[in-house]
């Protein structure tokens, strides 16, 4: 080994607990990059494998009625490579003993097809035979979620009499990897499930005999999706068709992709802050290196080492300073990816997943973590390259301090002299103190945007739980009844109040732009039902006209004012124009609020209730869910608490989760940022602090003129650490906004007080640490060197 | 000369070095009385700065004793210590180890900001003739000011005590003379024991008692008859 080399390894081992700090933020990093990028190549490889051996198509429309001919002219479309047409229904279902229905999605499957497009991948049994009519195949997560296999059986409604219908498989197709149950925050497999059975049955079911009232598409190479909807569309408006639409807004596809691309966000921004947070870290340790050994460069020039050699020693040592952190974070990585990867795989239900020893995973990170080290050391580097020899061996000449304006006025002759210290040297090198600032800002936000869902969570559900939705139970109606239908429900003992609630799915259309939406009307005064906005504050319906979702008024590119055109899907077929009174900053679905005589416009008949609120007494929910479940007209009934739960489980666990890791990322760039700021501001200013002590300081005074610094950049960078958290969490919240809901922007006390236990805790770790190094300064050396 | 307000007796020091045992003091006694100005002079490696570091509370004596009026340093913890240089012990160093980041009178004032009964700093500055020169940053002073500025923080707080290590090693010969002026000066207006450590022999004039040490021993100690003013001293 050459001695330049050893000195290397020597530096290395001396400077070992600002490495060992490095190296925790290094491999975070890499560590959170690699999991990343495994995780989303993996699901991205099995998402495409299993699109592609499913053959998953690219445009789907249901319709109310179009006989079997029409499927020759869809497949003549421009475009289309190919069609399939298929029967489906929504029935209410009873697994086991259970009384009250769960809603079944049957979905018509051909055993004779041969390479149906939303092929069915079988994971149990096999599937329905042909001439049976009461086989099914059921989807994988109900299956799961009522522990249904194959030999069980279900009763379900259909043509209004009660079949008992044979499980014979459970299987699994890309079009239904999630469902949301109609109106629904969260999934709940347990009460929302889809099953494939022969078209035959549904047939008479549905009185589809010849006909079809669904259609996926396989596009052509090259076509243009937009173009074969507007053809789709144009066809099927005799047949009610409820507008085509592509994989972006498949429900199934949407959310796989809305998940997926959470984590390709998160494999981009926080890989970068740890990496920036190293960078910098870096550069404050080598700055000080490259000043403490001036005079062995300048030696080592003297003696005929040219630049080159000795700036690829400083970007050696950044680069060898990396090498645990990156070998741990590519390690750890590995593994959290392989975790991620099963846990979503199952979760994602993907029958496949890519491959987990990710090479590119491993050579980015490599890649990102030597970029932080070159861009870390590229100053120190550039520094050495330029020291002159002559001029290196001689003492660096001293920091020229100014006073300040306030200084000179007069008002700092009253602060003490130690607070001058400290805002002095902050003054001398504002680049570094600015990064550090920015650093622990970047911490705190980290630990905020982090933390803020679950409090965000919690303010959604207090707000659609608590204030909107005060009913115990929904009944949902197989068909729409006349208002007074709450007549029957009133009457099950333990049902304390009941209000009828009218929604008409429609088609809202502006200009060229439009969106399928219930309009909702409420009974006046209702107790059960309230509609609340963002802040949870409850909102009256608009008089007149349509009050409309800010969101769905976004989307159709309307304002206040503007008419919207409304046309109904359902019955006979209407058109009505109406203008849009009120916009709501409303948090669940994507609603049209109005009175019901506003309604009876639209429909151009006296509203009929679709769904009914109940109250019921404290402990009667499961003799009324059993009464009301068994009557004909009910095709479905959730509780709030069943809903609170699913919500609950869909969001909560992972959330903790995810803060609990945030947290602990925060925590290791904050000590490294205080930690190693504070060793170079001890290494510069050992020779005053051993003064101080000298001269009467005692170590707590000296301690806190060294940490002032620290405690200063802290003070600073923690608040805008919270300020900067908010933003991401605005952001966040934006980012996540879906159809089905929208976050409120609420990050409470309780997570800002975290962030700051955090951030300032690990400050206060890295300051013990370093209260053990100011007790050792040696005060007798000191006085016989001059620096 | 009062009763002696320092008094160590028998004083040793040794430094473990590995195998080897190296002796620094070997039994050394001295007295400072209030008022008095002693110049300790010997060669260096003579012992002189390790005894100057237990005088001023900055290291603790192997054996012996070191008493400060009623107090026992020779034992003393690190707060005790502290507090002894912090109240009684004013220092001037070779190198004036000033705070950079600090003008003149910050400087000053780092010190008065902790002591009990400070003077203000710039009547301390104005004791070594820099009143001028306050707003001034060490960078920006020449060292014999620079020198002086120590002088007068090492005075600011009306120590009992003034230890000076090497005072002018670091300054010309009409920068230290002016050094040697103020040190001279204000031990007589103050009335601090002032203690100056040299190698330089023609500084031994201007004390009331010159201790020579040689081999961490001393080796001789004599009074002056009449103190040589500092003005009149020459090398």
């Amino acid at each position: 080994m050459r001695a330049l080399d050893r000195a290397l390894f020597r530096e290395l081992s001396r400077l070992r607990a600002q490495v060992l700090t490095l190296s925790l933020v290094v491999a975070a990093g890499a560590c959170v990059f690699v999991a990343m990028k495994v995780t989303v190549d993996a699901l991205e490889g099995g998402r495409a494998a299993y699109f592609r051996a499913q053959r998953f198509a690219d445009l789907f429309v249901s319709l109310k009625r179009a006989p079997r001919s029409v499927a020759e002219r869809l497949a003549a479309i421009d475009g289309v490579a190919e069609v399939d047409t298929r029967i489906a229904g929504d029935v209410p279902a009873f697994v086991r003993d259970r009384r009250d229905p769960a809603l079944l999605r049957l979905v018509s499957l051909d055993p004779r097809a041969v390479a149906p497009l939303d092929a069915v991948r079988i994971r149990q049994g096999r599937a329905p035979v042909a001439d049976r009519d009461d086989e099914i195949v059921l989807n994988e997560p109900f299956a799961e979620a009522n522990r249904l296999v194959p030999g069980d059986s279900l009763t379900a409604v259909l043509n209004g009499r009660l079949r008992r219908l044979r499980v014979v498989g459970v299987g699994i197709s890309p079009e239904f990897l999630f469902t949301l149950p109609p109106g629904a925050l969260a999934p709940n497999d347990e009460r929302f499930g889809v099953a494939w059975m022969a078209p035959a049955p549904l047939e008479s079911a549905f009185e589809m005999k010849g006909a079809f009232n669904d259609a996926v598409f396989r596009l052509a190479p090259g076509a243009r999706a937009a173009a074969v909807i507007a053809q789709i569309d144009r066809l099927l408006v005799p047949y009610g068709g409820r507008g085509a639409y592509d994989r972006g807004d498949q429900q199934s596809a949407k959310q796989l992709d809305a998940r997926i691309g959470r984590l390709h966000a998160m494999l981009v921004f926080l890989p970068a802050l740890f990496l920036l947070v190293a960078a910098f870290v870096l550069n404050v340790v080598l700055g000080r290196l490259v000043q403490a050994q001036r005079e062995q460069i300048g030696a080592l020039k003297a003696f005929g080492y040219d630049d080159a050699r000795l700036g690829r020693h400083y970007l050696s040592l950044a680069l060898l300073a990396v090498v645990p952190g990156a070998i741990l974070g590519v390690a750890l990585g590995l593994e959290l990816g392989h975790a991620l990867v099963t846990l979503f795989v199952r979760f994602f239900r993907l029958p496949v997943a890519g491959d987990v020893l990710d090479g590119a995973a491993i050579a980015g990170a490599v890649a990102v973590v030597v970029g932080a080290a070159l861009v870390g050391a590229w100053q120190a580097a550039r520094r050495v390259v330029r020291l002159q020899p002559v001029e290196a061996m001689r003492a660096p000449a001293p920091p020229s301090f100014r006073r300040s304006l306030l200084a000179r006025v007069g008002v700092a002759r009253r602060a003490p002299a130690a607070l001058l210290m400290i805002l002095r040297n902050i003054r001398l090198s504002p680049a570094r103190t600015l990064a550090s600032i920015t650093a622990l800002a970047f911490a705190t936000a980290l630990c905020v945007s982090g933390s803020f869902l679950g409090g965000a969570i919690d303010a959604l559900m207090h707000h659609q739980f608590d204030a909107a939705m005060r009913e115990d139970l929904t009944v949902a109606f197989a068909r729409p009844l006349a208002r007074d239908s709450c007549g029957s429900l009133r009457a099950i003992d333990g049902v304390i109040a009941c209000e009828p609630l009218v929604a008409v799915p429609v088609r809202a259309r502006f200009g060229a732009v439009y969106h399928e939406v219930a309009v909702t009307a409420l009974p006046e005064a209702s107790q059960l039902r309230r509609i609340i906005d963002t802040s949870g504050a409850p909102v009256p319906v608009a008089p007149a006209g349509l009050m409309v979702s800010r969101r769905l008024l976004h989307r159709l590119g309307a304002r206040v004012g503007d008419g919207l055109t409304l046309e109904t899907i359902e019955g006979r077929p209407r058109r009505v124009v109406l203008p849009v009174s009120a916009a709501i900053d409303d948090e669940m679905g994507l609603n049209i609020w109005v009175r019901l005589p506003t309604l009876a416009r639209i429909t151009g008949d006296a509203p009929a209730a679709t769904s009914a609120l109940l109250r019921v007494a404290p402990g009667a929910d499961a003799r009324v869910i059993a009464r009301a479940g068994a009557m004909p007209q009910v095709i479905g009934i959730s509780s709030r608490a069943g809903a609170i739960r699913d919500f609950e489980l869909a969001a909560g666990q992972s959330m903790r989760v995810m803060n609990t890791i945030l947290a602990l990322l925060a925590a290791i760039m904050a000590i490294a940022v205080v930690y190693n700021g504070a060793r170079v501001a001890l290494a510069e200013r050992a020779r005053d602090l051993a003064s101080l002590r000298v001269l009467g300081f005692s170590r707590a005074e000296v301690s806190r003129i060294l940490l002032g610094e620290m405690g200063l950049a802290v003070a600073a960078g923690v608040p805008l650490g919270l300020l900067l958290g908010r933003v991401l969490a605005r952001g966040i919240v934006a980012g996540m906004a879906a159809d089905e809901f929208r976050l409120p922007l609420v990050v409470t006390p309780a997570t800002y007080l975290l962030a700051v236990c955090v951030v300032v805790g690990a400050a206060v770790l890295s300051a013990l640490q370093l209260r053990r190094l100011i007790d050792r300064l040696d005060l007798v050396e000191v006085l016989k060197t001059r620096e | 000369m009062g009763k002696a307000i320092l008094e160590a007796s028998a004083l040793t020091k040794r430094y473990d070095m590995g195998e080897l045992q190296v002796a620094a003091l070997q039994g050394v006694d001295l007295t400072l009385a209030p008022g008095e100005l002693v110049v300790l002079l010997g060669p260096s490696g003579s012992g002189k700065s390790t005894l100057l570091n237990i005088l001023g509370g900055l290291d603790s004596p192997t054996s012996g004793t070191l008493r400060f009026g009623d107090v026992d340093l020779t034992r003393a913890d690190d707060a005790t210590l502290t507090r002894y240089r912090r109240r009684d012990v004013g220092f001037v160093f070779q190198f004036y180890n000033l705070i950079p980041s600090l003008t003149a009178e910050e400087n000053v004032a780092l010190i008065t900001d902790i002591a009990e009964r400070p003077m203000r700093p710039a009547e301390a500055l104005a004791l070594v003739g820099l009143d001028d020169r306050r707003d001034h940053f060490p960078s920006q002073l020449s060292g014999g000011q620079q020198q002086r500025v120590a002088i007068a923080r090492a005075i600011a707080k009306r120590p009992t005590l003034l230890f000076c290590d090497e005072p002018t090693g670091a300054l010309d010969f009409a920068t230290g003379r002016l050094v040697l002026e103020v040190i001279e000066r204000i031990n007589r207006e103050l009335g601090a024991a002032t203690c100056i450590i040299t190698h330089n022999a023609s500084i031994a004039g201007m004390g009331d008692r010159v201790v020579s040490f040689r081999d961490g021993r001393v080796a001789e100690a004599r009074q002056n008859g009449a103190r040589q003013p500092a003005s009149e001293l020459t090398w």
